[in-house]
C-alpha cells in the first residue's frame, strides 16, 4: 500500500471522526492527595530501610568491581564515571550488578547519541540469559521497537558474541556492538539510540518495552539528561552520561 | 480563545449570511474558524504562504458550494476542503522537498504499511476508508483521537500529546501500537499480506 491510497482514505472517511478529534477535551482528573501522600510515606520508609541494609552490607562483603576497559588510543580518557553498586554508589545490592555508563568523546554530546554501557552481571549464575531490547527512534519520531535477542547469537562455548547491525533497509542507521562474557555484556551504541534494557530473560521478549516493565530484571534508560538504572525493584536515577573512552572492539 | 469562540455566532447563521450572498459570511468563518483552517493547511504545506493561499482557496470553494450545500457540522466540512487542496499543492510542489508535518507523518504510515511483498490486492481509496472506519470504531475515543490528530491533522507529538494531556513519548507508544494494530487489522481483511 502506498501513502496516495491511505492519504486518499482518509480524506473520504466520516466527517464525525474529524468532529470528535477537533472538540476532544482530556479528561481532569482529580489529584488523589491522600493516595500521594500515603505512596511517599511508605517510600520514604522503604528507602530508609533499603538504604541501612545495603550499608551495614558493604561494610561485610567486597565491592563487585568491574573489570578495567580497553579504550582506543586516540581517545583521552576522563576518569569520571559513575559506577552504581560500588562504594561510590551504595544504591543497589553489590551482589547483584554494577554499572557505569558513559559517552565516548567525540560524540554528538546530546544524549542519546552514542551510548556505551558496561554491565556486570551475576557471577554467581552464568547460565542466566540476558535479552537485550532496543527502542530505536529514528529520525521521523518514535517509531518501532527493535528487539534482538542478544542470547541468539551467543557462543555458548565461550560465552562471548560480537553483534555489529545495521537497519539501513528501513531506513534506519543504527548500529551496536556487543560482547557477551561469562559476567559482562558491554554494548556500544552509535546514532540515535534512546535507551535499551537489559532483560532477565524471563517473559516474553515481544513484550519487553518502556511502556511495560514485565519481564526486564535490569534495565538502563535515558530521559532526558539523566539516566535511570534498575535492577531487582531498585532504581537508581543519575545525572548526565559522563565521559569515557571508548570501548575497543573487535572487526 | 474559548470565550472568543463563543461569543463568535453560530454556524447556522454563518450558513445563513452563505445562503444571503453577504461577504461578511467569509469574515464570520474566517474569524472562528480560521486558525483550525491555517494550522492544518500549514501542517500539510510546511509553508506560510502556500497555506494562507490554500485556506483562501477553502473559502472560495464553500462560498461556491453553499448554497445549494447546506453543511452540518460546517467545521469539518470547511476543513475537509482545506485538507483537500492543500494536498493538491503538495503534490505539486513535491519537486520541492519540504520538511513539513505530512511529510513525516504519510512517511511514517508509509513504511509501517509497506510490505515486503508486492502480492498485495489492490484496494480503492473508498474501500480502504471504510475499512479505517471500522477499526477506528473498534478502538478507544483516546486512541481515535490520536489517530485522527496525526494522520488527518498532520499534528506532531507535541501538539497531539498537549490536547490529549498524555506525554510526547506515550503518544508515540500510542501510534506505534495503533499502527501494528491496523497493520493486523488489514491484513485479517487481506488488503495487506
Amino acid at each position: 500500500m502506498n501513502a496516495g491510497v491511505f492519504s486518499d482514505a482518509m480524506d473520504v472517511i466520516d466527517s464525525k471522526y474529524v468532529e470528535e478529534a477537533m472538540h476532544y477535551q482530556r479528561k481532569r482528573k482529580p489529584i488523589p492527595w491522600i493516595k500521594i501522600g500515603a505512596v511517599a510515606a511508605a517510600c520514604i520508609l522503604v528507602a530508609g530501610t533499603f538504604t541501612i541494609y545495603n550499608f551495614s552490607k558493604q561494610n561485610q562483603q567486597g565491592v563487585f568491581e568491574i573489570e578495567p576497559r580497553r579504550t582506543l588510543p586516540s581517545e583521552k580518557v576522563e576518569d569520571t564515571k559513575t559506577t552504581i553498586g560500588s562504594e561510590t554508589n551504595p544504591g543497589i545490592s553489590t551482589d547483584e550488578c554494577a554499572a557505569d555508563m558513559h559517552r565516548p568523546v567525540g560524540y554528538h554530546p546530546r544524549i542519546g547519541s552514542a551510548l556505551a554501557l558496561k554491565l556486570s552481571l551475576h557471577k554467581e549464575s552464568p547460565e542466566k540469559v540476558y535479552d537485550v531490547v532496543i527502542p530505536c527512534f529514528h529520525r521521523f519520531g518514535e517509531d518501532d521497537c527493535i528487539v534482538e535477542r542478544l542470547s541468539d547469537r551467543l557462543d555458548t562455548t565461550s560465552w562471548r558474541c560480537w553483534a555489529r547491525i545495521q537497519w539501513s533497509d528501513r531506513g534506519i542507521e543504527e548500529k551496536y556492538h556487543a560482547q557477551l562474557t561469562l559476567d559482562q555484556i558491554n554494548i556500544v551504541v552509535e546514532a540515535g539510540l534512546s535507551c535499551f534494557y537489559i532483560g532477565s530473560g524471563k517473559g516474553n521478549l515481544a513484550d519487553m518495552n518502556f511502556d511495560n516493565p514485565k519481564g526486564i530484571e535490569t534495565y538502563c534508560e535515558l530521559v532526558g539528561d539523566k539516566y535511570t538504572f534498575a535492577s531487582d525493584g531498585s532504581i537508581a536515577h543519575k545525572p548526565d552520561i559522563l565521559v569515557e573512552g571508548l570501548v575497543e572492539l573487535e572487526p | 480563545m474559548e470565550k472568543a469562540q463563543q461569543m463568535s455566532i453560530q454556524d447556522g447563521e454563518i450558513i445563513k449570511l452563505f445562503f444571503e450572498r453577504s461577504e461578511q459570511a467569509i469574515r464570520e468563518l474566517e474569524t472562528k474558524y480560521g486558525n483550525a483552517c491555517f494550522r492544518l493547511a500549514y501542517n500539510i504545506l510546511g509553508n506560510r504562504q502556500d497555506a494562507e493561499e490554500c485556506v483562501n482557496d477553502a473559502y472560495l470553494g464553500v462560498w461556491n458550494a453553499i448554497p445549494p450545500a447546506k453543511p452540518d457540522p460546517l467545521l469539518s466540512y470547511v476543513l475537509k476542503i482545506v485538507r483537500n487542496l492543500s494536498l493538491k499543492k503538495y503534490w505539486k510542489n513535491r519537486a520541492i522537498k519540504r520538511d513539513c508535518a505530512y511529510t513525516v507523518s504519510i512517511h511514517e504510515i508509509e513504511l509501517f504499511l509497506a510490505t515486503p511483498n508486492t502480492t498485495e490486492s489492490e484496494i480503492d481509496a473508498l474501500e480502504l476508508a471504510k475499512m479505517i472506519e471500522e477499526f477506528l470504531d473498534m478502538q478507544t475515543t483516546e486512541n481515535r483521537v490520536i489517530f485522527m490528530r496525526r494522520y488527518w491533522f498532520s499534528d506532531s507529538y507535541k501538539d497531539i500529546a498537549e490536547q490529549v494531556g498524555l506525554s510526547e513519548k506515550t503518544v508515540s507508544v500510542r501510534l506505534t501500537r495503533i499502527r501494528r494494530k491496523l497493520k493486523e487489522f488489514l491484513i485479517q481483511k487481506e488488503v495487506l499480506v
